[in-house]
């Protein structure tokens, strides 16, 4: 009853907002969707209503064998972002609270960067005359520039962590800011080591934080196109690079736009899915 | 254990804690006895959480030592005291149902997953709680939770169990039923009970013996009785429960019989160590005042006075009344009375030996 009577109070504030997400979202997406029916004859899209081009992302071994290989890299980006940014946070919410907020602020501090530049500063140090080798050769444990840094999935995975870390960061330390210190004493004086207090309690309650961060990671690098190029090479392509040549120079709309509805399905399956593991997990603190 | 056992299980020597340039904990010195329920008691502030913390291990002591049967406990970690806590908010993991909150300490030590099953069983019966295994934290009562709380500490069978303020959030009625609950299950566990609160009527509710801290000090420690009829400080006076506290200077020494000069009247009180020309404070409880002539003796105090207030508040009466001189003191009587309407002249009479005769000023904790 309430809830009914504020909707109906809030919405000259919800208007604008709305026609907004629906000329600028909705009706972009609706008309992509559309196109991924269509079909292409020389640089005309022919309006049909066609399975094909989702039958050829699905059966065509360079498509789905780039999607797989995409979301490969995207769960290993996800995991590499967890296992850093799970124990910095973790440190960070046992410092005495002015360190804390200064050292998490400087943590935050390169999403204000340049996504560009990010990619290009480990283009410069893992590339063959770049910080990486030279200093390897300096201190002489190798002869030779070592190519396979640069141009490679490791390079790709490495860079993608870096760029991406912070997501995790966030929710990781919020969520373990509002688990109440009491708690930890509590599992500490029911004869819990330090370890076990972590794997038992610290670590299930701020499984929501976890989730969040990861989840975000995960979409993030699956839509990935730019790192791929400058780090990944032509070896390690990524769908998104191969989306954004359909669209451009291959002039291929239609199967462009499956890719992209398949990739946003899987993600807005992940998205949900992550939802429901959180409200599961989630507990009153 | 041993038939032998010392008698004295836990003691503090000269536990002092600062944090940064407050001194939360002043020198404490304190012994509690096997099987025996002590408790804390002092207004917020005053060090008693500090105390128990440093107890359970979450806090260091900045100096001094901590001994469990005369082993020095200090420096141990929590998790290896064989000590336990009731928490002020219970801090329940509230993502674990009651059953495995209860045998979380249990399994931290290793005991096997059956032995761990009967004895979540027993000690969900033992706080009346059967059947409550699978729900989750959240699910429960206020009242309810605290039982697991209990349950999850005395599953352990630890040699201490502190308890911080355990019953602070709940409302009267189940504060006073748990009160009892509590009490029962101490005798019946035989564990010793170091206990905080700041409701002095709980303190002397359950307690076998008080220490009554004020400003990081123990300032008195004793039974119940003896804190509420033979309070040796202004603070323990005005602290545990009502009282009357009055200045008035020493006129007469005679054994332990004291005459105080109070404003227009002389007062027969009963005190050691009196010296005569000196200051005092006396503390008279509102319920020792009797409203009639009483018995004709020469050492019992007699004032005539005006009531100036009657306040009607269910069990007792509570009467404000002026006597000559402009001193006002406070008079209780059986609710039931009617009592004399405002205005009206009373005689208002106290013997000796309800007069107790404290130093005057309240006391200054040096720094």
């Amino acid at each position: 009853m309430r809830a009914d009577a504020d909707t109906r109070h809030y919405w000259p504030l919800l208007l604008p907002v709305s026609l907004w997400s629906l000329a600028l979202l909705l009706a972009p997406l609706s008309i992509l969707f559309a196109i991924s029916f269509f079909n292409v004859e020389y640089v005309t899209l022919i309006p049909a209503f066609t399975p094909d081009n989702y039958l050829k992302v699905l059966t065509r071994p360079l498509y789905s064998g780039l999607l797989l290989k995409t979301f490969k890299i995207a769960a290993q980006v996800s995991l590499c972002c967890v296992l850093l940014a799970y124990p910095a946070a973790y440190f960070l919410v046992h410092l005495p609270p002015r360190l804390r907020q200064t050292l998490y602020f400087m943590a935050i501090v390169p999403l204000w960067i340049s996504y560009l530049i990010r990619c290009y500063a480990w283009k410069l140090i893992l590339g063959q005359n770049g910080v990486l080798n030279s200093f390897l050769q300096w201190i002489g444990m190798t002869q030779e520039p070592i190519a396979a840094f640069l141009y490679s999935e490791f390079a790709l995975t490495l860079t993608l962590s870096h760029v991406y870390v912070a997501f995790v960061l966030m929710p990781v330390y919020s969520s373990l800011e509002k688990i109440p210190r009491h708690l930890g004493e509590a599992a500490s004086d029911l004869y819990a080591s330090p370890w076990q207090r972590l794997r038992r309690v610290t670590l299930p309650l701020s499984m929501p934080g976890v989730v969040t961060g990861a989840t975000f990671v995960f979409s993030l690098t699956l839509g990935d196109f730019v790192a791929a190029t400058l780090v990944g090479g032509p070896e390690n392509l990524m769908i998104g690079m191969v989306v954004w040549n359909l669209f451009g120079t291959a002039y291929q709309w239609p199967l462009g736009a499956a890719i992209s509805f398949l990739i946003l399905m899987v993600v807005l399956g992940l998205v949900s899915l992550a939802d429901r593991i959180g409200a599961l997990r989630r507990v009153e603190l | 254990m041993t038939d032998h056992a010392p008698l004295e299980h836990l003691r503090l020597q000269a536990l002092w804690k600062s944090f940064g340039d407050v001194k939360a904990v002043r020198g404490i010195d304190l012994s509690v006895s096997r099987g025996e329920f002590l408790t804390l008691l002092g207004p917020s502030g005053c060090g008693k959480t500090t105390t128990l913390r440093m107890v359970a291990g979450f806090e260091p002591p900045t100096s001094g030592t901590i001994l469990l049967h005369g082993k020095d406990i200090t420096n141990e970690p929590p998790n290896s005291r064989p000590i336990n806590t009731v928490f002020q908010h219970y801090a329940l993991f509230p993502h674990l149902s009651v059953e495995e909150n209860i045998a979380f300490g249990l399994r931290m030590r290793g005991v096997p997953a059956t032995e761990r099953q009967r004895q979540v069983t027993d000690a969900l019966r033992a706080v009346a709680l059967p059947g409550f295994e699978r729900r989750h934290p959240r699910q429960l009562s206020g009242g309810q939770q605290q039982r697991v709380a209990l349950a999850r500490a005395l599953v352990n069978r630890p040699e201490i169990l502190l308890l911080d303020e355990p019953l602070g959030a709940l409302d009267l009625k189940l504060r006073r039923q748990m009160q009892l609950e509590l009490r029962a299950l101490h005798r019946e566990v035989g564990i010793s009970f170091l206990y905080v609160t700041h409701d002095q009527e709980e303190a002397l509710a359950m307690s076998d013996r008080v220490a009554v801290m004020n400003a990081g000090r123990i300032e008195q420690i004793g039974s119940p009785r003896e804190i509420y009829e033979q309070p040796i400080s202004r603070f323990v006076a005005d602290f545990i429960g009502e009282t009357n506290l009055l200045e008035g200077r020493v006129v007469r020494v005679d054994g332990t019989r004291v005459q105080v000069k109070l404003g227009p009247h002389i007062l027969h009180a009963l005190g050691e160590g009196c010296v005569t020309g000196t200051q005092v404070a006396l503390s008279i409880r509102p319920e020792r005042w009797t409203l009639t002539e009483g018995v004709r003796d020469a050492d019992m105090n007699r004032f005539s006075g005006r009531v100036r207030e009657s306040v009607y508040a269910g069990s007792v009466l509570r009467q404000v009344v002026e006597l000559e001189g402009g001193i006002t003191v406070v008079a209780t009587r059986p609710g039931n009375l009617a009592g004399e309407p405002a205005g009206s002249a009373v005689t208002l009479t106290i013997i000796p030996s309800d007069v107790v005769v404290l130093p005057a000023g309240p006391p200054d904790p040096p720094a």
